[in-house]
């Protein structure tokens, strides 16, 4: 069974000046055709970066590949030329950003910057591709979108942006498509749209989707998958059910257990993890989560424990010396 | 957004991810979702030892060569302009025929003029007069400025809305023509000159100061101090004012070297300082009418207006790296 | 869009008469009337000659006598030099100048742009510390430097091109070169610092995640947003470009409106300095008119306000 995405060991680093930002250290996911992956973690984990050396959006200095394979249908991507990889991207593989105001060029207009891609990589005419950027608006839930065509991005509103950034994306069908944060920069009422709106259309247009979040909330409802990422690493992968059922890693716990939950009568303080995010130039020593761990011991601080599957089932992986059910006896 | 014609900063205040304590500067330009630091935003945070905002600012600059030796540089300067005349026997304004049109030469380190004055005590005692005006007038200038622009930006409405017109109507006015005028008007000397350049150029740094505030204003730290009770003035001078500090700084430095030119311009004119004291600009004068056969007494102050205005550049650009480091390298 | 421009133009109408006004106002300031320099005339003549002139009556009449006539083109005769009208001698200045100015902005437009960008495309090669180094002593030095350099070498020693007067082209190469490097050299660190900053914005992403290709993202996402910041500063520069001349024409012995500015100033001669200085203004709010339309081109948000 081939999967439409494969990673590999994937290790991005940054050569700055004060010093090397260890990203993404080892990483390996699939993404199988028509399903989702769910990345979750806090912010400067590394799953943007991740997601974007898939595609090397990612500056080239002072950032590198230093490890790791990237297939995409069976293509080895880290050693594409820049060609190749363009034709790739907006094409076959497809992104969407965090921030629709600045991600959109300001002076120019929507249906301009809503053709460019097809005109590019499927080779329409400008009507023809004009006409399609109106059924994809309809089909994003942009009304009177004919009208719209000629607009410029600062007349939408913030969820309208993210919509168009979203049929922009879908222009040329793409087979995956990346959506790195896409509703944080929106009012929640609005997210739970836009996630609608992904999980309908990926019906509809049938394609792999890469969803990247720290909001474990948006995730739930529409992933197969999850992958736990922290400090650069994967501490967890399984698929959602699982996870959110039986979460192993003292990390998902915690995550998990800092949501406040509709169906709690007692009061009780907003549980939080202690201590501050890692610094990727020197992260710590073993398992990179020991310094904010409660069940930490001496081996955490040692070894790092390997991305394993844990007696739960070989579907679910952990990386950690004493996941929750070996600490149950 | 553009500003007005003023800044052009193009942000969405939303989007800055660094967490605003009263020192920390907001970041103004834009950068790909911090993978340019390796998504390490937060990560700054972590670092052991307590880091003040100036100290940051202090070792970037250190860093930057160009900007340490223009610095070097104008500390010279000031040395040589201040004990400069002690160091020779001539008077700036003794007169002697027979060593008149001399190079450098052991005796007049830096030569004659057509009048036989050492050059060396001259050029230290203009150096005196050009930066005294210079950064006398760039301090009128700041200071006029700031004050206009923050009280425009911060009480915002009508008030801000009619001083802004008026700047923009000044704006029409042609700097040289009136500066030309203003001295033929109150005579030559230091005083009208500082007026002369001062008349016109506060116009930008109030627009940049008043473009700062107005951006500042939006973020939330501003409605935190406001929501805890902060009057308004405290909110100017403890929140806003500290974070233009280094707009002001940087303009100060860009703008000392452009009332130099200013002043010599002028001076150059005809409407500078009287003989026999002597500015930059006058020296220059001198020396221009004997452009064809005796070009040193032109080329000598050229080369000091030259370099110490580079000089004065280098430092401004040094400082403004140091402050915001994020729009430069590392991409 | 054409609501702004009709906007930005009859806004440019209260600018002009302020501006007029607070020259006028200037004039009248300086101590001493146009009769009373030399030769000491009896009270009488000099009373009659005000009345003449019109010179007795208050301000605001002055004024409005003046703007009255301005408007017709007629901006009073020269005070010292007998029988010639202000407009005939700033008439023959004008062109002089202006040409002087358009050229060293053409010549700094020319080269100072694209040299901005390329060094900012080959961020941090040795082209670019190259462009930095070149720019920053170009701008740094001032044309009081430039141009005695430029004579003493062009000129006096090397006899390639004459350093006086205008007219055939010969002569115009090296005031605009005077003029035209400082231009240069800003618009160069202009045009670089716009496009290293538009080049980190995330639509310049986006488009890259597009899969466009690397000229057309530069050319079409990169280029036009970088010009927004180029016009806004540099566009008010062009006002100053006519002003500038200044030295440039003195230096030069060009017969422009800053060789007859500063005369007139000195010897009194309120009519031409008067008319000078509006003509100057009205050259600069044009200018700042003319750079407003254009960044309402270029930038479409700014229309919709």
């Amino acid at each position: 069974m081939s999967h439409l995405l494969e990673i590999n060991n994937l290790r991005t680093h940054f050569f700055t000046r004060e010093g090397v930002v260890h990203a993404v250290d080892g990483i390996s996911y699939t993404v199988d055709r028509g399903k989702t992956l769910g990345i979750v973690g806090e912010s400067g984990c590394g799953k943007s970066v991740g997601a974007m050396t898939i595609m090397k959006l990612i500056p080239m200095p002072p950032g590198r590949i230093v490890e790791g394979e990237i297939l995409f249908e069976g293509k080895e991507l880290t050693k594409a030329s820049e060609r190749q990889l363009q034709s790739i991207r907006g094409n076959d593989i497809a992104m969407i950003f965090q921030d629709p105001m600045t991600s959109l060029n300001p002076v120019l207009r929507i249906g301009y910057q809503l053709t460019e891609g097809m005109r590019i990589h499927l080779g329409m005419s400008k009507q023809e591709a004009r006409e399609r950027a109106v059924e994809l608006m309809d089909a994003v839930g942009i009304p009177a979108a004919r009208n719209r065509l000629d607009d410029y991005p600062h007349q939408f509103s913030g969820g309208m942006r993210q919509r168009a950034m979203i049929a922009m994306a879908l222009s040329c069908d793409p087979k995956l498509l990346i959506a790195d944060e896409p509703t944080t920069a929106l009012d929640v009422t609005i997210q739970a749209q836009i996630i609608d709106l992904l999980e309908q259309l990926q019906d509809e247009f049938g394609m792999a989707m890469l969803l990247i979040t720290h909001d474990l909330g948006v995730v739930a409802g529409v992933s197969d998958d999850i992958v736990v990422m922290y400090a650069g690493k994967i501490v967890e992968q399984t698929d959602t059910d699982e996870l959110f059922r039986n979460p192993q890693h003292p990390y998902t716990e915690a995550l998990l257990g800092s949501i406040p939950r509709l169906d709690e009568t007692r009061r009780r303080e907003l549980a939080n993890i202690p201590g501050l995010p890692p610094d990727l130039v020197n992260p710590p020593s073993g398992c990179r989560f020991h310094p904010r761990c409660s069940h930490a011991t001496q081996i955490c601080v040692d070894k790092e424990p390997p991305l394993a599957p844990h007696n739960g089932g070989p579907g679910h992986l952990v990386a950690c010396w004493h996941y929750r059910d070996s600490r149950e006896k | 957004m553009a500003d007005d014609r003023g800044l052009y900063t193009g942000d969405n205040p939303k989007h800055t991810s660094y967490p605003e304590d009263a020192g920390h500067l907001p970041e103004q330009s834009k950068l790909a979702t911090g993978a340019a630091h390796g998504g390490a935003e937060a990560g700054e945070l972590l670092y052991p030892e307590q880091r003040t905002l100036w100290g940051d600012v202090f070792r970037r600059y250190v860093r930057n060569q160009a900007a340490m030796g223009a610095s070097a540089f104008l500390f010279l300067l000031l040395a040589y302009a201040i004990i400069g005349p002690y160091l020779r026997p001539y008077g700036f304004a003794d007169i002697d025929y027979s060593v008149a049109h001399q190079l450098p030469n052991a005796d007049h380190w830096m030569g004659t003029d057509m009048f036989g004055r050492d050059l060396f005590v001259r050029m230290a005692m203009a150096s005196r007069v050009s930066l005294l005006v210079a950064v006398a007038a760039s301090g009128i200038i700041l200071a006029v400025g700031v004050i206009y622009g923050s009280v425009a930006g911060f009480f915002g409405g009508i008030l801000d809305d009619g001083m802004m017109r008026f700047v923009d109507i000044l704006y029409g006015l042609p700097y040289l023509p009136f500066a030309i005028i203003l001295l033929v008007i109150l005579g030559g000397g230091i005083g009208p000159m500082l007026l002369a350049l001062a008349v016109v150029s506060w116009l930008t740094p109030s627009r940049l100061v008043r473009g700062q505030i107005l951006t500042l204003k939006q973020n939330e730290y501003v409605e935190a101090g406001r929501a805890l009770g902060a009057s308004r003035g405290r909110i100017m001078f403890r929140h806003l004012l500290p974070n233009t500090l280094g707009i002001i700084v940087i303009a100060l430095f860009l703008e000392i070297p452009a009332n130099i030119i200013g002043e010599a311009t002028l001076s150059f004119l005809g409407l500078g300082i009287s003989a026999p004291n002597a500015s930059w600009g006058t020296m220059a004068l001198e020396g221009y009418q004997g452009l064809r056969s005796h070009p040193w007494l032109i080329f000598l102050p050229a080369i000091f207006i030259a370099v110490t205005v580079l000089a004065f550049n280098f430092v401004g650009d040094g400082f403004r790296d140091a402050i915001d480091p994020r729009t430069r390298e590392t991409r | 869009m054409a609501k702004y421009i009709i906007r930005r133009i009859l806004w440019t109408i209260p600018v002009l008469l302020t501006v007029i006004l607070f020259s006028f106002l200037l004039m009248k300031a300086i101590p001493g009337g146009p009769f009373t320099r030399e030769v000491s005339l009896p009270q009488q003549i000099v009373d009659n000659l005000n009345e003449k002139y019109g010179l007795d009556d208050p301000w605001y009449i002055q004024y409005a006598r003046y703007i009255y006539h301005a408007v017709q083109g007629d901006l009073g005769v020269s005070m010292t030099q007998r029988g010639r009208t202000v407009t005939s001698i700033v008439g023959n200045a004008f062109p002089v100048s202006m040409q002087l100015g358009l050229g060293s902005f053409t010549l700094a437009l020319i080269i100072g742009v694209p040299l901005g960008v390329i060094a900012a495309l080959r961020h941090n090669s040795w082209a670019d510390y190259l462009a930095i180094f070149v720019a920053s002593i170009g701008w740094a030095i001032p044309v009081i430097i430039i141009a005695p350099l430029l004579i003493y070498f062009f000129s006096v020693r090397w006899r390639w091109f004459p350093a006086f007067g205008w007219g055939d082209t010969e002569r115009m190469v090296l005031p605009i070169i005077a003029l035209g490097t400082g231009f240069t050299a800003y618009f160069a660190r202009l045009t670089r610092s716009a496009m290293l900053e538009t080049l980190q914005q995330d639509y310049v992403r986006t488009a890259k995640a597009k899969g466009l290709p690397w000229g057309k993202v530069v050319w079409r996402h990169v280029l036009r947003n970088s010009l927004i910041p180029v016009v806004t500063q540099a566009g008010p520069l062009l006002g100053f470009l006519v002003t500038g001349s200044f030295l440039t024409e003195y230096i030069f012995s060009i017969p422009g409106m800053g060789r007859y500015f500063v005369d007139s100033v000195t010897n009194r001669d309120y009519s031409i300095v008067l008319g000078l200085a509006v003509i100057l203004s009205a050259v600069i709010v044009f200018a700042n008119l003319v750079v407003d339309i254009l960044y309402g081109f270029l930038d479409p948000r700014i229309r919709y306000d």
